[in-house]
Protein backbone atom coordinates (compact mmCIF):
# COMPACT_ATOMS: atom_id res chain seq x y z
CA UNK A 1 0.00 0.00 0.00
CA UNK A 2 1.62 3.22 -1.13
CA UNK A 3 -0.27 5.56 1.19
CA UNK A 4 1.87 4.69 4.20
CA UNK A 5 5.13 4.58 2.26
CA UNK A 6 4.81 8.25 1.31
CA UNK A 7 5.34 9.09 5.00
CA UNK A 8 8.95 7.92 4.84
CA UNK A 9 11.09 10.87 3.71
CA UNK A 10 13.78 8.74 2.08
CA UNK A 11 11.17 6.83 0.08
CA UNK A 12 9.30 10.02 -0.77
CA UNK A 13 12.48 11.74 -1.96
CA UNK A 14 13.49 8.79 -4.15
CA UNK A 15 10.02 8.54 -5.65
CA UNK A 16 9.65 12.27 -6.27
CA UNK A 17 13.05 12.47 -7.91
CA UNK A 18 12.20 9.55 -10.22
CA UNK A 19 8.71 10.88 -10.95
CA UNK A 20 10.08 14.35 -11.77
CA UNK A 21 12.52 12.79 -14.21
CA UNK A 22 9.94 10.50 -15.85
CA UNK A 23 7.37 13.29 -16.09
CA UNK A 24 9.87 15.63 -17.75
CA UNK A 25 10.84 12.96 -20.27
CA UNK A 26 7.21 12.05 -20.93
CA UNK A 27 6.30 15.70 -21.57
CA UNK A 28 9.20 16.11 -23.99
CA UNK A 29 8.21 12.87 -25.73
CA UNK A 30 4.57 13.97 -25.93
CA UNK A 31 5.40 17.28 -27.54
CA UNK A 32 7.50 15.53 -30.18
CA UNK A 33 5.62 12.29 -30.86
CA UNK A 34 2.13 12.46 -29.41
CA UNK A 35 0.54 15.80 -30.12
CA UNK A 36 -2.18 16.65 -27.62
CA UNK A 37 -1.02 14.00 -25.16
CA UNK A 38 -1.49 14.63 -21.47
CA UNK A 39 1.02 13.73 -18.75
CA UNK A 40 -0.06 13.33 -15.13
CA UNK A 41 1.42 11.86 -11.97
CA UNK A 42 0.60 10.26 -8.61
CA UNK A 43 -2.83 8.74 -9.14
CA UNK A 44 -4.72 7.39 -6.13
CA UNK A 45 -1.68 7.35 -3.81
CA UNK A 46 0.51 5.61 -6.36
CA UNK A 47 4.02 6.76 -7.30
CA UNK A 48 3.37 6.80 -11.02
CA UNK A 49 3.40 8.78 -14.24
CA UNK A 50 0.75 8.39 -16.93
CA UNK A 51 1.04 9.49 -20.55
CA UNK A 52 -2.41 9.59 -22.18
CA UNK A 53 -3.19 10.31 -25.81
CA UNK A 54 -5.91 9.96 -28.40
CA UNK A 55 -5.52 7.57 -31.32
CA UNK A 56 -8.53 8.26 -33.54
CA UNK A 57 -11.61 7.08 -31.63
CA UNK A 58 -9.44 5.11 -29.20
CA UNK A 59 -7.93 6.57 -26.05
CA UNK A 60 -4.65 5.10 -24.93
CA UNK A 61 -2.32 5.50 -22.00
CA UNK A 62 0.95 4.22 -20.65
CA UNK A 63 1.39 3.98 -16.91
CA UNK A 64 4.80 3.75 -15.23
CA UNK A 65 4.43 2.62 -11.62
CA UNK A 66 7.35 2.63 -9.20
CA UNK A 67 7.44 -0.73 -7.43
CA UNK A 68 10.33 -0.37 -4.99
CA UNK A 69 11.15 1.98 -2.13
CA UNK A 70 14.68 2.92 -3.09
CA UNK A 71 17.29 2.78 -5.80
CA UNK A 72 17.61 0.62 -7.77
CA UNK A 73 14.00 1.36 -8.67
CA UNK A 74 11.86 -1.14 -10.48
CA UNK A 75 9.11 0.36 -12.59
CA UNK A 76 6.12 -1.59 -13.89
CA UNK A 77 4.83 -0.57 -17.31
CA UNK A 78 1.15 -0.96 -18.14
CA UNK A 79 -0.70 0.06 -21.26
CA UNK A 80 -4.43 0.63 -21.56
CA UNK A 81 -6.68 1.27 -24.52
CA UNK A 82 -10.34 2.17 -24.29
CA UNK A 83 -13.30 3.63 -26.10
CA UNK A 84 -16.25 5.29 -24.44
CA UNK A 85 -19.41 4.48 -26.36
CA UNK A 86 -22.05 4.00 -23.71
CA UNK A 87 -20.23 1.33 -21.74
CA UNK A 88 -16.45 1.55 -21.81
CA UNK A 89 -14.68 -0.92 -24.08
CA UNK A 90 -11.34 -1.53 -22.43
CA UNK A 91 -8.14 -3.56 -22.62
CA UNK A 92 -4.98 -3.49 -20.60
CA UNK A 93 -1.57 -4.97 -21.25
CA UNK A 94 1.37 -5.59 -18.92
CA UNK A 95 4.61 -4.60 -20.63
CA UNK A 96 6.72 -5.94 -17.78
CA UNK A 97 9.10 -4.26 -15.36
CA UNK A 98 12.26 -2.26 -15.95
CA UNK A 99 14.93 -1.47 -13.38
CA UNK A 100 17.06 1.67 -12.96
CA UNK A 101 20.18 1.58 -10.80
CA UNK A 102 20.18 5.29 -9.93
CA UNK A 103 18.81 8.65 -11.09
CA UNK A 104 21.43 8.93 -13.81
CA UNK A 105 20.54 5.52 -15.20
CA UNK A 106 16.87 6.49 -15.20
CA UNK A 107 17.54 9.77 -17.00
CA UNK A 108 19.65 7.96 -19.55
CA UNK A 109 17.50 4.88 -20.23
CA UNK A 110 13.95 6.06 -19.67
CA UNK A 111 13.53 7.93 -23.00
CA UNK A 112 14.24 4.75 -24.98
CA UNK A 113 12.07 2.62 -22.66
CA UNK A 114 9.22 5.10 -23.04
CA UNK A 115 9.55 5.17 -26.82
CA UNK A 116 9.58 1.38 -26.98
CA UNK A 117 6.53 1.04 -24.72
CA UNK A 118 4.74 3.72 -26.73
CA UNK A 119 5.24 1.75 -29.94
CA UNK A 120 4.13 -1.51 -28.31
CA UNK A 121 1.08 0.08 -26.75
CA UNK A 122 -0.23 1.09 -30.15
CA UNK A 123 -0.74 -2.60 -30.88
CA UNK A 124 -3.29 -3.03 -28.09
CA UNK A 125 -6.29 -3.91 -30.20
CA UNK A 126 -9.78 -3.23 -28.94
CA UNK A 127 -11.28 -5.35 -31.70
CA UNK A 128 -10.29 -8.56 -29.92
CA UNK A 129 -12.06 -9.59 -26.73
CA UNK A 130 -11.94 -6.81 -24.14
CA UNK A 131 -10.38 -7.44 -20.75
CA UNK A 132 -11.76 -6.41 -17.39
CA UNK A 133 -15.12 -7.28 -15.92
CA UNK B 1 -23.61 7.23 -15.39
CA UNK B 2 -25.33 10.55 -14.84
CA UNK B 3 -27.34 11.96 -17.70
CA UNK B 4 -27.09 15.59 -18.64
CA UNK B 5 -30.36 16.42 -16.91
CA UNK B 6 -29.45 14.67 -13.67
CA UNK B 7 -28.57 17.11 -10.88
CA UNK B 8 -24.98 16.77 -9.76
CA UNK B 9 -24.91 15.60 -6.13
CA UNK B 10 -23.50 18.38 -3.90
CA UNK B 11 -21.33 15.91 -2.01
CA UNK B 12 -17.96 14.27 -2.34
CA UNK B 13 -16.54 11.01 -1.06
CA UNK B 14 -13.08 9.61 -0.57
CA UNK B 15 -12.41 5.87 -0.67
CA UNK B 16 -9.62 4.82 1.66
CA UNK B 17 -7.79 1.92 3.25
CA UNK B 18 -7.40 1.15 6.95
CA UNK B 19 -4.26 3.24 7.52
CA UNK B 20 -5.73 6.40 6.07
CA UNK B 21 -9.02 5.84 7.89
CA UNK B 22 -7.10 5.59 11.17
CA UNK B 23 -5.27 8.81 10.30
CA UNK B 24 -8.50 10.69 9.53
CA UNK B 25 -10.02 9.64 12.85
CA UNK B 26 -6.83 10.54 14.72
CA UNK B 27 -6.11 13.92 13.09
CA UNK B 28 -9.44 15.20 11.74
CA UNK B 29 -7.68 15.87 8.44
CA UNK B 30 -8.26 14.23 5.10
CA UNK B 31 -5.10 14.30 3.01
CA UNK B 32 -3.23 11.69 1.10
CA UNK B 33 0.43 11.25 1.97
CA UNK B 34 1.08 11.34 -1.74
CA UNK B 35 1.01 14.76 -3.41
CA UNK B 36 -2.58 14.48 -4.67
CA UNK B 37 -5.73 13.65 -2.74
CA UNK B 38 -8.50 12.28 -4.96
CA UNK B 39 -12.22 12.68 -4.33
CA UNK B 40 -15.31 11.65 -6.22
CA UNK B 41 -19.02 12.36 -6.29
CA UNK B 42 -19.60 8.64 -6.98
CA UNK B 43 -21.27 6.58 -4.28
CA UNK B 44 -20.22 2.94 -4.14
CA UNK B 45 -21.19 0.34 -1.55
CA UNK B 46 -18.65 -2.20 -2.80
CA UNK B 47 -14.88 -1.82 -2.45
CA UNK B 48 -14.31 -3.85 -5.61
CA UNK B 49 -16.61 -1.59 -7.60
CA UNK B 50 -14.90 1.53 -6.22
CA UNK B 51 -11.49 0.07 -7.09
CA UNK B 52 -12.63 -0.78 -10.62
CA UNK B 53 -14.46 2.47 -11.41
CA UNK B 54 -11.91 4.77 -9.75
CA UNK B 55 -8.86 2.83 -11.04
CA UNK B 56 -7.41 2.33 -7.59
CA UNK B 57 -4.27 0.32 -6.98
CA UNK B 58 -5.90 -1.63 -4.15
CA UNK B 59 -9.41 -2.26 -2.89
CA UNK B 60 -10.57 0.43 -0.44
CA UNK B 61 -12.15 -0.58 2.85
CA UNK B 62 -14.04 2.60 3.70
CA UNK B 63 -16.13 5.29 2.06
CA UNK B 64 -15.58 8.64 3.80
CA UNK B 65 -18.44 11.12 3.38
CA UNK B 66 -20.75 12.55 2.22
CA UNK B 67 -18.64 15.70 2.48
CA UNK B 68 -20.52 18.87 1.48
CA UNK B 69 -19.16 20.66 -1.55
CA UNK B 70 -19.01 23.92 0.40
CA UNK B 71 -16.18 22.69 2.66
CA UNK B 72 -14.12 21.05 -0.09
CA UNK B 73 -10.73 22.52 -1.02
CA UNK B 74 -10.08 23.81 -4.55
CA UNK B 75 -9.29 20.99 -6.98
CA UNK B 76 -5.95 22.36 -8.06
CA UNK B 77 -4.39 19.02 -9.05
CA UNK B 78 -7.12 17.69 -11.35
CA UNK B 79 -10.51 19.18 -12.18
CA UNK B 80 -13.57 16.97 -12.15
CA UNK B 81 -13.34 14.47 -14.98
CA UNK B 82 -13.79 10.87 -15.99
CA UNK B 83 -11.37 8.31 -14.56
CA UNK B 84 -8.99 6.80 -17.11
CA UNK B 85 -7.96 3.15 -16.90
CA UNK B 86 -4.96 2.51 -14.65
CA UNK B 87 -3.50 -0.42 -12.70
CA UNK B 88 -5.39 -2.72 -15.09
CA UNK B 89 -8.69 -1.29 -13.80
CA UNK B 90 -11.22 0.05 -16.28
CA UNK B 91 -12.05 3.39 -14.61
CA UNK B 92 -15.04 5.28 -15.95
CA UNK B 93 -16.08 6.84 -12.65
CA UNK B 94 -15.69 10.49 -11.78
CA UNK B 95 -12.74 12.01 -9.96
CA UNK B 96 -11.00 15.23 -9.02
CA UNK B 97 -7.89 15.94 -6.99
CA UNK B 98 -6.34 18.55 -4.76
CA UNK B 99 -2.99 19.20 -3.16
CA UNK B 100 -4.74 20.81 -0.18
CA UNK B 101 -5.71 19.11 3.08
CA UNK B 102 -9.32 19.05 4.17
CA UNK B 103 -9.38 20.07 7.82
CA UNK B 104 -12.69 18.83 9.18
CA UNK B 105 -12.75 21.14 12.23
CA UNK B 106 -16.25 21.08 13.71
CA UNK B 107 -17.66 19.14 10.75
CA UNK B 108 -18.34 15.57 11.78
CA UNK B 109 -17.64 13.34 8.80
CA UNK B 110 -19.31 9.98 8.56
CA UNK B 111 -17.79 6.86 7.09
CA UNK B 112 -18.95 3.39 6.15
CA UNK B 113 -17.29 0.05 5.85
CA UNK B 114 -17.49 -1.16 2.26
CA UNK B 115 -18.70 -4.55 1.14
CA UNK B 116 -16.15 -6.59 -0.77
Amino acid sequence: MSWKQWENKAVRDAWNSAIDSMEKTAKAFASEHASGADVSRCHQDSPDVILRWQDGPTSRNLQFIIQSENWPLSVAVLGHAWRDAGDRIFKSHDFGTVSYADPEALASAFPADLASAFEQSRSINLASRASGD
Amino acid sequence: MLGTDTPVPPYFYRYVGQEEMDSIIRTGIIQSKSPHTFYTRDYYTSGSEAQRRLSMVSRPKYRVGPIPERIMPFFDAAPEGRVQPAFGQRGGGQECATTQPLVLGSFVVTYDFLEV
